[in-house]
């Protein structure tokens, strides 16, 4: 007997076996079809007792392990069951002769047979055999559970008739000797009749009868026979057959404590089970083995027991069971040949403490199980038993472990040893060690929090999904599995190793092009929605719009985004775009570089919207190391909102202005809502007017029909005297409405008066004489109308912005409301706002008043000491029409 | 021979040289907050076989869990023996897991001594929580910590 049957559980000691297998050429869906049939008659209630008879059945059984039936009866195959097709009755003695054949395979054991036939009609179909039941087809059969019942009762007939013969018999001859396949040359011409040989006769046979009532259905009687055969056994050192009276013992007491059952369906109903547990759990004494040592009779074999002795209390307890499968282990060890016994004995062991929640029991009987050795194992065998330990494991809350054995597993089938790798099998392997490692595909679970998990064994486990794929021959599994990798990994690799991850990925992700959304795994969990950002989102996604968080259809907006890369090396980053729900919206893609381990970087998308309505920006997608991948704002941990509603309005006019004068870099401050476009910058002497040309170009395509200018004079504590801008409107009114491509000029004058006196300190700086005077350039009496005869203006401001710090500034902001189109209808309009920034310089100071007396008492001169701070010439003039000319930097009287 | 296939398996992935002596500290939620093995090579091997041995650990943690009111036995025992190694737990009040593994051949090392190591590991893992700057949960980085350790690798290794 060579392979186990890792499915064996306790209770499947008290079952018949029946082998279940078609004859001639049977369809294979129509043969399991029936075979399910069959099988559904899993237990047959005995008419006439109250007992139950539980039937195992197999479709496949290797004669060498029936071989094993006496040792252990549930091995034995007693029913045969065949399935055959016949078309006519010429072929029916050629399908007799094969069922006859069939039945030789197991004529030692068999205590009944069947053959169904199905197909064949007429004459022989007519008579009435109990050993072939005849239908016309597979579909017209409604009886096969019926004759199945009718089997199984013969088969009763029989196996209570083996029980009563052998535990009556009482024949004075020797009682013969049960032995195993590889015991048989051991007792070759051993002495038959001593005390010794006769004791382990007995004991084997008291086994054996326990067996037999075990699987008759009564299981006290079974209870009683397996003690005494212990007693028997353990009295000849008859270790092998102790250790299988012993596990009879266990097997019985399973199914007395937990008729929930422990193998499959034990998991299904554990509240049966557990509340049997709960209540014959403690009962006292019912370890301790009664047996009435009256009942040994001289032969060793009693037939009734049961009147004599307790019956509960042959029971062991839940704890003696285990014990009791410790020894019967560890004597099924001493034996080489019994390796699967011992094996097998293991996981029903760990089945029954899975089901009493001692896991580390269970534990150390896996553990041995693991060093049990069975020869030569082909490679699927080693792969079934590191499949079976590792659902073991599982079963008792040992997922780590599990995990472990399914990962060996699958190692297992890549094995080099394979001439054919099975790489699907190896991946499917795989995945289900997942959740062993704490690790899940779905991308909720793993952006609910920070990492958990074992990251060393995670990333191995990772890479090990990325190659199996790879062999599979789906790179685009693989590029998924990567990018997972890269994605909730990367705190985890070196610098190193995430070069080498993503050159592979670049690698996989050239050999599958395109089509890369949608990814369904063989057989596995649904990945749909993985995400990839390999350059994560920043906490704080700024939204930056134009018009007031209103977005106008047509037009180029603008979504600022921060971003940064992780990564120690440069990111190209291509076909970055917005992701946008609720109106028509056309995505610019944007291409771009970030820099190795960038701090946040600034990304502009743009897009334009092509109809009007509510538009929702629900992300972003990006093409990195050729994998696309979309990101939801919704799923960024770091990000609160959950996308950003804008309204998009409908198609307005747009505008562009531009002046004759140079742009300046200036901002005007305190600019709270508005945005400008743009700003000017001039540089001007006290009282110095200037001309401004602003050119209205209609660069959308709409009609601009209205227009409106205003003016605001901000952040100044400066008294402005006169208009600082003045403008004349109606010109460029006149010009409206302005189609698309047209232009409009507008003049705009900036003059500025302003007071520079007071400014003591730098008169102080320029009299030495210390006599403070009062400058009255322009409110006095000799008003002073200066002129600057140049105009380049930007050359002197440098020089004297830096030697005088007296420049005074004026800031102002021109705004142009204009509209247009559908939207000027529903009553929008656009701003335009041109800031003007002009630098005051002062023309001329009065350093010194003073006076002289004329030649008249009623006059005097008043002296005025003038001072030229700019690098021009200026010409004074007063009322009297008399000049003075001044050059620059000059002081006259 | 069962054994050794899965021995095999193993060193054919993570090279042949085993470890004599290794420590780890495991977290609360079960993340490795500080791991160290004589030899780097079969690193990955001794992160499998403390991984799978926290098994064993939730399992004795949860059987204490029911006995309410005891001062609770931080040492854990002998987790499991394997062919090569024995595999030794403490656990903290904080659920903070230390695990030694050692060379099975290794005899000289008695369950009092093992015990000293955790307590010596315990009470340096102490002092590396009361610094101020450093965060639990954090990887350790203490060299303090690293020295302690260095010093057991000696002494057993």
């Amino acid at each position: 007997m060579s392979i186990p049957d890792y499915m064996q559980c306790a209770e499947d000691h008290q079952t018949v076996l029946v082998v279940v297998q078609p004859v001639g050429i049977v369809p294979e869906d129509q043969f399991f079809k029936i075979y399910k049939r069959i099988a559904s008659v899993s237990q047959v209630s005995i008419r006439d007792s109250q007992r139950l008879l539980y039937i195992r059945y197999r479709h496949h059984y290797l004669p060498e392990n029936n071989e094993w039936g006496d040792f252990q009866t549930h091995r034995k195959v007693v029913g045969l069951v065949s399935i055959t097709t016949c078309d006519s009755a010429k072929d029916w003695p050629q399908t007799s002769e094969r069922f006859h054949g069939q039945k030789e395979v197991y004529s030692s054991t068999l205590y009944d047979s069947r053959l169904m036939v199905f197909g064949l009609q007429g004459e022989i179909a007519e008579q009435q055999r109990t050993d072939v039941a005849f239908y016309p087809s597979f579909e017209e059969s409604p009886d096969v559970e019926r004759r199945v019942e009718d089997f199984v009762e013969s088969i009763f007939i029989v196996l209570e008739s083996k029980r009563l013969d052998r535990a009556t018999d009482k024949s004075g001859d020797k009682t013969p000797l049960l032995c195993v396949p590889f015991e048989k040359k051991d007792f070759v011409g051993l002495d038959t009749d001593s005390r010794h040989y006769k004791k382990r006769c007995q004991g084997r046979m008291r086994k054996h009868v326990g067996d037999l009532c075990l699987q008759a259905g009564m299981l006290q009687d079974a209870l009683v026979h397996y003690h005494m055969a212990v007693e028997l056994l353990r009295g000849v050192n008859d270790f092998l057959w102790l250790g299988a009276a012993l596990e009879g013992l266990c097997s019985a007491s399973v199914i007395f404590h937990y008729p929930g059952g422990t193998g499959k369906l034990a998991g299904r109903k554990p509240s049966v089970s557990q509340a049997a547990d709960t209540g014959k759990r403690h009962r006292p004494g019912a370890q301790e083995v009664l047996i009435d040592p009256g009942a040994l009779t001289a032969n060793g074999i009693s037939a009734d027991t049961s009147t004599e002795i307790g019956r509960a209390k042959n029971c062991l307890s839940p704890e003696d069971i285990i014990e009791k499968y410790k020894e019967a282990i560890s004597y099924y060890g001493k034996y080489k040949n019994a390796g699967v016994i011992e094996l097998e004995a293991c996981v029903k062991a760990v089945r029954v403490l899975a089901i009493q929640k001692r896991a580390r029991e269970a534990s150390e009987f896996l553990q041995n199980a693991v060093y049990i050795n069975l020869g030569q194992l082909s490679e699927e065998e080693k792969i079934q038993r590191y499949s079976i330990l590792s659902e073991l494991y599982e079963l008792i809350g040992f997922h780590r472990k599990s995990a472990f054995f399914k990962r060996v597993a699958a190692m297992q089938c890549v094995a080099p040893t394979i001439p054919e790798p099975g790489w699907r099998a190896c991946y499917k392997l795989l995945l289900e060690t997942l959740p062993g490692y704490s690790l899940s595909l779905d991308p909720k679970d793993f952006s609910k929090g920070p990492h958990r998990g074992w990251a060393a064994v995670q990333v191995r486990l990772l890479h090990e999904l990325v190659y199996a794929s790879r062999r599979m021959g789906n790179p685009a599994l693989s590029v998924r599995h990567l990018s997972f990798l890269l994605q909730t990994m990367l705190d985890f690799l070196s610098d190193q190793e995430k070069k080498e991850v993503t050159q592979s990925l670049e690698n996989y992700t050239s050999k599958c092009p395109g089509g890369m959304e949608v990814i369904t795994l063989p057989d596995a969990a649904d990945l749909d929605g993985l995400l990839c950002c390999c350059c994560r989102c920043s906490p704080a996604v700024k939204l930056s719009l134009f018009s007031d968080f209103q977005w106008v259809q047509g037009d180029v907006c603008e979504v600022q985004l921060m971003v940064y890369n992780p990564m120690p090396y440069e990111l190209r980053v291509e076909n970055m775009g917005l992701l946008t729900s609720g109106v028509e919206f056309e995505s610019l893609p944007a291409a771009l570089s970030l820099p190795a381990e960038s701090g946040l970087y600034p990304v502009t998308l743009v897009g334009v919207p092509r109809t009007a309505g509510n538009i929702t920006i629900n992300g972003y997608h990006t093409s990195v190391f050729g994998v696309t991948s979309e990101c939801l704002l919704e799923t960024l941990p770091t990000v609160k909102t959950s996308g950003c509603l804008v309204e998009v309005i409908p198609s307005l006019p747009r505008l562009q202005l531009s002046t004759s004068l140079p742009r300046s870099t200036h901002t005007v401050q305190s600019m709270s809502k508005e945005e400008l476009c743009s700003s000017v910058s001039v540089q001007l002497f006290n009282g110095e007017k200037q001309q401004m040309t602003i050119t209205l170009e209609n660069i959308g395509s709409e009609e601009i029909q209205t227009l409106e200018l205003t003016s605001k004079i901000v952040s100044t504590k400066e008294k402005v005297f006169g208009e600082f801008l003045s403008w004349d409107l109606e010109d460029a009114l006149s010009h409206l409405p302005l189609k698309p491509g047209q232009a409009v000029t507008l003049t705009v004058g900036i003059k500025v008066k302003l007071d520079f006196s007071g400014q003591e300190s730098l008169l102080q700086d320029l009299n030495e004489d210390g006599i403070s005077v009062t400058g009255l350039p322009i409110s006095s009496p000799l008003r002073q109308v200066l002129k600057a005869r140049s105009e380049s203006k930007s050359v002197s401001s440098e020089s004297g912005k830096t030697e005088y710090s007296h420049v005074k500034t004026l800031e102002a902001v021109l705004n142009f409301k204009y509209s247009g189109g559908v939207g000027k209808v529903e009553g929008y309009y656009k701003e335009l706002s041109l800031g003007v920034h002009v630098d005051v310089e002062p023309s001329v100071f009065f350093t010194r008043v003073s006076t002289l007396p004329a030649t008249s008492t009623r006059q005097c001169h008043l002296l005025l000491d003038i001072f030229n701070p700019t690098e021009h010439e200026l010409t004074v003039s007063a009322k009297n029409n008399q000049e003075l000319v001044l050059h620059a930097s000059e002081c006259q009287r | 021979m069962f054994g050794d296939s899965i021995r095999k398996c193993l060193a054919g992935l993570q090279g042949t040289q085993t470890w004599r002596v290794g420590i780890a500290v495991i977290a609360k939620e079960n993340y490795p907050l500080y791991i160290r093995s004589v030899a780097s090579q079969s690193e990955l091997k001794f992160h499998y076989t403390v991984h799978t041995s926290l098994d064993v650990v939730e399992e004795k943690i949860s059987a204490v869990g029911k006995s309410l009111g005891d001062q609770r036995e931080l040492y854990l025992g002998l987790l499991y023996p394997t062919e090569d190694y024995k595999v030794y737990g403490y656990v903290t009040n904080s659920k903070v897991k230390f695990v030694i593994v050692v060379d099975s051949s290794n005899t000289s090392l008695r369950d009092n001594e093992i015990r000293s190591m955790f307590r010596k590991l315990h009470n340096s893992f102490t002092d590396v929580m009361c610094n101020p700057f450093h965060n639990p949960g954090d990887p350790i980085q203490s060299k303090a910590f690293d020295g302690i350790v260095s010093g057991m690798m000696v002494q057993t290794g």
